[in-house]
């Protein structure tokens, strides 16, 4: 019976005895692979507390917002700079006095900060916002990275309007006569930009048949303007040279205040196409696969461009540059997506020329340079560094 | 998510007639009956360059002028706005997305703001759902004009399938693409079609990629031809000789699929 009994059980018990012996080295080579697996699997929680996707857009956008908000506050800083430059040479603290208790200054200082310098200032920062949106929504409209407000002929056409003016003289009556140049520049400009309008809507055209026609408009006009030069006398000529070469020392606050107001009623109708213009730059046909009426968006694109360029260019004449290189510095900096892209163009165009203005009063003293001139000056040293400073990083 | 899968269960699928497809100086197609396409149905589209593959898609995305009806599950898609249309229809052109500074993750979250079809709280979720699918969260925010021709080719496909579409369209979305990214991209394509019961419908130039990749095959020719059926029907050297202009064999490999073997252009 015992050995029954034994028969049966010491085969049984032997595995048990084995597995007991094998136990721990089973344990450690389970062990093993658990610490192992351990290890894997604190990699894998590691990469998945690694910010998930949805946290790391949140945390890039936040940055993007941090850097509009940052490149708004320099902005405002060099705002206070251009107000203490100038020939009266006032401090920091006095200027700030002014600015607070308008009532208690001096009379010559209360209209040198609130009739002379607040204008001109703030003349340059609605003027850049409103050419650094434009270059932005044009460079988008026409998917090309040379474009700018001017692409489409709108300077010559408003130089035209100007010329016009100047040469033969005009006067209308009902408009006061200083008001008369601006309101014929930007009565041309608006012809320039109905006519390629039209000719978008009519013949249906493609991004490059808008393009050329543009510059061919743009040849056109100048050669007009130079025909009227070439009629005008010396005291005309040298008018309109002025004009094209810009100057903010006509901002007073009321043209101040329609640019401003321009700017208010543009810029919150930009914002609302931002998801649509963003998908443009992907490409025309895939904007067109996500749902936009790319047509329709470049026509809203296009009246918003001209009367933002027509009614900043009407009052300080033509400067350049900003509309081509702030858009382009709103690039650099935050990228695309045009819910941050778009007021970083503005405020770099802002800050371009907020800084164009403090050099147009510092490089000759008691000189103000017209601010065409200076506005590649300061704009191009800008722009180089942060393209090699990009490059660098890459 | 059990309506869903009713929803899906339920599909009709694709079917219509197009009328005066085409354009003013160059008309494709007077009339062409789109063949009865049933859910979960991957198609290849195929003809001669030129042939209205391209325009066929996109008449079939609305983003085409034509005349005629088309119906998909539930929707009469010709009587729908483009913007609403677009909401079943997942078009992929055949252009990959510009290379701008923009990344996938900034692309797609644009596009599923516009169609607004999803609630903003919700759309970060079915992004990081999309990317995941498609094993391509690495590149989320990489810059497009960092990305390679497939990479970005995903990411198009990626940007159409947040929506998820009913019906699929793919204009040669394999033809910038080296091999391996061509089976990555198709492989993607069928395992979504397979898992939400929507229909692909994917114009090809490599027929051998058509024949391996297809479940109905769907050819288009000269003078108004358009043959719809299984592959081993559909591809003969008769048909290819018609539609395409080339001598052709059609042979079996070692693991028993048909290959279509060129030998000459007539």
């Amino acid at each position: 019976m015992s050995t029954i009994v034994e028969k049966f059980t010491r085969p049984m018990q032997q595995p048990t005895l084995q597995v007991r012996h094998q136990q721990p080295t089973l344990q450690v080579r389970h062990q093993q692979p658990t610490l192992q697996a351990r290890h894997q699997q604190s990699a894998l929680q590691a990469r998945h507390q690694q910010p998930t996707l949805q946290t790391r857009h949140q945390q890039q956008s936040r940055k993007k917002w941090l850097f509009v908000a940052l490149l708004a506050c320099v902005t405002l800083f060099f705002l206070l700079i251009d107000l203490i430059t100038g020939p009266a040479e006032l401090d920091l603290a006095t200027v700030i006095s002014v600015l607070l208790n308008r009532e208690q200054a001096d009379l010559y200082l209360q209209v040198i900060i609130w009739e002379v310098r607040l204008p001109y200032s703030l003349m340059a920062i609605v003027v850049g916002a409103a050419l650094g949106l434009a270059g932005a929504e044009m460079q988008t409209a026409l998917n090309n990275p040379l474009a700018s407000p001017f692409t489409l002929g709108i300077s010559a056409a408003a130089t035209l309007g100007a010329a016009f003016v100047v040469v033969f003289n005009l006067q209308i009556w009902g408009i006061p006569p200083h008001y008369l140049l601006p309101t014929f520049a930007f009565g041309f400009s608006l012809l320039a930009t109905a006519i390629i309008l039209l000719v978008i809507r009519f013949i249906n055209a493609s991004i490059s048949t808008i393009v050329l026609f543009g510059i061919s408009l743009f040849f056109a006009l100048n050669a007009a303007v130079s025909f009227l030069q070439f009629l005008s006398d010396d005291n005309a000529l040298q008018q309109i040279v002025f004009w094209t070469m810009g100057s903010l020392s006509r901002a007073d606050w009321q043209t101040v205040l329609v640019v401003a107001c321009c700017l208010v009623v543009c810029f919150p109708l930009a914002m609302r196409n931002v998801a649509a213009m963003t998908l443009l730059r992907c490409g025309e046909e895939h904007a067109q696969a996500s749902g936009v009426d790319v047509a329709k968006l470049r026509y809203g694109i296009m009246i918003r461009v001209s009367l933002l360029t027509a009614i900043s260019i009407c009052f300080v004449g033509e400067i350049g540059f900003i509309g081509l290189i702030g858009p382009h510095i709103a690039r650099l900096l935050i990228g695309e997506d045009h819910r941050f892209f778009l007021p970083m163009s503005a405020i770099s165009g802002a800050l371009l020329m907020c800084l164009a203005s403090i050099a147009s009063k510092v490089i000759i003293s008691g000189v103000v340079l017209p601010i065409s001139i200076v506005t590649s000056i300061v704009g191009i040293p800008l722009f180089i560094i942060l393209i090699l400073s990009r490059s660098s990083r890459v | 998510m059990s309506t869903a899968n009713n929803c899906t269960q339920n599909r009709t699928g694709l079917t219509g007639k197009l009328e005066q497809l085409g354009y003013k100086n160059k008309p494709l197609f007077n009339q062409l009956s789109i063949p009865a396409i049933q859910p979960g149905q991957v198609v290849a589209l195929i003809g001669a360059n030129g042939i209205g593959k391209s325009s066929l898609l996109k008449a079939i995305a609305g983003l085409h002028k034509v005349t005629g009806h088309i119906q998909l599950n539930d929707n009469m898609l010709s009587d729908l706005a483009t913007k609403t249309r677009l909401q079943y229809i997942g078009y992929v052109p055949q252009t990959l997305p510009q290379p701008t500074p923009l990344t996938p993750f900034e692309m797609l979250r644009n596009t599923m703001l516009h169609l607004q079809q999803v609630a903003i709280t919700d759309i970060d979720d079915v992004i990081t759902r999309v990317f995941t699918e498609l094993e391509i969260s690495d590149i989320a925010f990489k810059p497009l004009s960092q990305l390679s021709g497939g990479q970005r080719q995903m990411i198009a496909i990626a940007n159409v399938l947040t929506r998820t579409p009913e019906l699929l369209l793919l204009d040669e979305p394999t033809s910038a693409l080296d091999l391996r990214w061509q089976i990555k991209v198709i492989e993607a394509l069928v395992k979504q079609v397979k898992q939400t019961n929507c229909i692909a419908i994917i114009a090809l130039h490599d027929i051998n990629l058509a024949l391996r990749t297809s479940d109905k095959i769907w050819v288009l020719g000269h003078d108004g031809f358009s043959q719809f059926g299984s592959a081993n029907d559909v591809i003969t050297p008769k048909l290819l000789a018609q539609v395409y202009g080339i001598q052709a064999r059609i042979e079996y490999c070692s693991q028993g699929r048909p290959m279509v073997i060129t030998d000459a252009a007539i």
